[in-house]
């Protein structure tokens, strides 16, 4: 399978196995890099570098959402997750994941067609939230309903709050994922 | 299911609301702490503590965010006051914490 990934402002096709670790480039990207139309040209989605996963990434927990009412729940469920795993303490790591995690699957919800699954993945040092939604066709927009700059508010608290971020596509998912230290 | 939050309202005596929030803040909250807010403007100051607030992501942050625009449409004060830790965190880095007073 081959990922679509934009290093240095420029695509490339490479098959999977690329690794996680890879230095992301944090910079407004053109149109001209989203390669397939449906993956987010008039969003925020677009500022993020696509970067694939690790093939070696360890699943260490999956959910299911398929509504809102079901953020405050994960949020509980990913801390008591993060905390068993990890062996140190994690100082405010857990706020900000809990915030990440809920801004990526609101995201998801809202834009995407159900499930919407949000995995916890172990990659070396880094804990990884992965969220996926299934509808490549609807790319997430910038809702017209919605006050100015409350989508791009979303994007940069994740951006803040997470080492790093980035997104991908397999068949019939677009998943958008964020890194925390272990 | 029950809400992850509560928003309880008080009256001062000039017409102000406190709305005390309780819990988490999140899209499940937004439209009801919109609401609240707009309907305390009608009636004067509105100011939202959030000292028992747990959390509070960009979503409920438009809800404060409607707050100040409509408190300045009407020559309403508004203020958002007590976020501590997470929820005082994600107002300095969205960059509202100075907007929505001390």
């Amino acid at each position: 399978m081959n990922y679509l990934i934009y290093f240095n402002g420029r695509r490339w096709d490479v098959p999977c196995g690329l690794g996680l670790g890879r230095p992301v480039i944090r910079r407004a990207w053109s149109d001209q890099c989203v390669d397939s139309s449906d993956l987010g040209k008039m969003d925020g989605m677009a500022l993020l570098p696509a970067s694939v996963p690790h093939s070696s990434a360890a699943v260490l927990r999956s959910w299911t959402l398929d509504g809102f009412q079901g953020l405050r729940g994960l949020r509980a469920a990913l801390r008591d997750t993060v905390a068993e795993t990890s062996g140190r303490d994690l100082g405010d790591v857990l706020d900000r994941m809990s915030v990440v995690v809920t801004e990526l699957a609101t995201n998801a919800l809202r834009h995407g067609l159900p499930p919407t699954v949000v995995r916890l993945l172990r990659v070396g040092n880094r804990l990884i939230i992965d969220v996926a939604d299934h509808d490549l066709a609807a790319a997430p927009r910038v809702d017209e309903d919605r006050p100015l700059g409350a989508g791009g508010l979303g994007l940069r608290l994740t951006r803040t709050f997470a080492i790093d971020v980035g997104w991908y596509a397999t068949d019939g998912a677009k998943h958008v994922w964020a890194s925390f230290p272990s | 299911m029950a809400n992850s939050y509560k928003i309880g309202q008080e009256r001062a005596a000039d017409g102000a609301t406190f709305l005390r929030i309780t819990g988490e803040l999140d899209i499940t909250a937004r439209d009801d702490l919109r609401e609240a807010i707009l309907a305390g403007l009608g009636d004067g100051d509105v100011i939202v503590d959030l000292d028992a607030a747990t959390f509070l992501d960009s979503e409920a942050l438009g809800a404060l965010i409607d707050g100040y625009h409509a408190a300045r449409d009407r020559t309403a004060g508004f203020r958002v006051v007590n976020a501590r830790g997470m929820v005082a965190r994600v107002l300095l880095v969205s960059g509202v914490l100075d907007l929505f007073g001390p």
